[in-house]
């Protein structure tokens, strides 16, 4: 069960748009190694989890790797609510504009959208945490 | 200081301590016998708990079944957490 | 913080597995605002991203 606090779990205020920062950060949303991969990645893996702690462990994780997608989406969002039509097409953002407008849509900055490839789920304890040393560690 | 930077400095402090308790959660998640891990926690749940209590009676509701002081049901109303209000 | 190096006990470890060392809390940062900006409470933990990859050798 989920229940949801109205406030980012870091602030966001962007005050300058940016749409090449947005097209690079929109990984971090909805790409491979983004937050919305993370999420559904432990949020997944939890129920073939054999022990609680760790379930319960991969439960926390997933439920913050959430509140980082909320931000990210978030700065995209302010990075491009205000652009001009001039700059979308001058940034090269104009390839997503004309699909999504200024909605924010779960993709890689090259356009792959986001699915469920860009994490595993094996059932195998051992193999997920594998699998999230390799997310996360990519990060670190 | 003003009105608004008054609410977003206690709105910006609810984070912060929220915060320290995520950050302990998932320590004491693999570690649920260490006694001054669970002492930290708890301390701040009451922390976060009075800040909570003292946001929402005079700004507005931060989880749907917060205070709505007013009678007025303004959780639907109260700005989206990515419109950057409280930088 | 358990105190070890890594080549000291590396060689009793089974081959072919990963692991993650396990968190010994010393302290936590008790200014709450470094802590909160930093993203973490635990000094251990506090990784800033540098942009290039760091010493393979930690002592």
């Amino acid at each position: 069960m989920f229940s949801y606090e109205k406030r980012l779990e870091f602030p966001v205020k962007i005050c300058q748009s940016d749409a090449r920062t947005a097209q690079a950060i929109i990984s971090q949303f909805g790409g491979p190694d983004g937050e919305l991969s993370a999420s559904m990645r432990y949020l997944s893996q939890r129920f073939s989890t054999p022990y609680r702690e760790v379930a319960n462990l991969l439960t926390d994780i997933g439920t913050e790797e959430l509140a980082h997608l909320e931000m990210i989406g978030a700065i995209v969002y302010q990075l491009t609510k205000d652009l001009s039509m001039e700059e979308i097409e001058a940034s090269g953002f104009d390839k997503y504009y004309v699909d999504h407008t200024l909605g924010i849509w779960p993709q890689a900055a090259g356009g792959i959208p986001f699915n469920a490839c860009e994490f595993q789920c094996k059932g195998d304890v051992l193999t997920d945490l594998y699998e999230d040393m390799a997310a996360d560690g990519t990060t670190a | 200081m003003s009105d608004n930077s008054k609410k977003c400095e206690a709105f910006n402090t609810i984070g912060m301590v929220d915060f320290l308790l995520t950050d302990m959660q998932l320590y004491l998640d693999t570690h649920p016998h260490d006694k001054n891990a669970i002492d930290y926690y708890e301390y701040y749940v009451g922390v976060k708990k009075n800040l909570v209590k003292e946001y929402e009676d005079k700004y507005g509701p931060i989880t749907a079944q917060g205070s709505h002081g007013d009678r007025v049901f303004t959780w639907a109303e109260e700005p989206n957490a990515w419109e950057g209000v409280c930088g | 913080m358990q105190d070890f190096h890594f080549d000291e006990k590396f060689d009793q470890f089974p081959l072919a597995m990963a692991y993650v060392p396990w968190q010994h809390i010393t302290k936590v940062y008790e200014n709450l605002e470094k802590a909160y900006r930093t993203g973490t409470i635990f000094p251990e933990l506090d990784k800033p991203f540098t942009g290039k990859r760091c010493c393979p050798n930690v002592r």
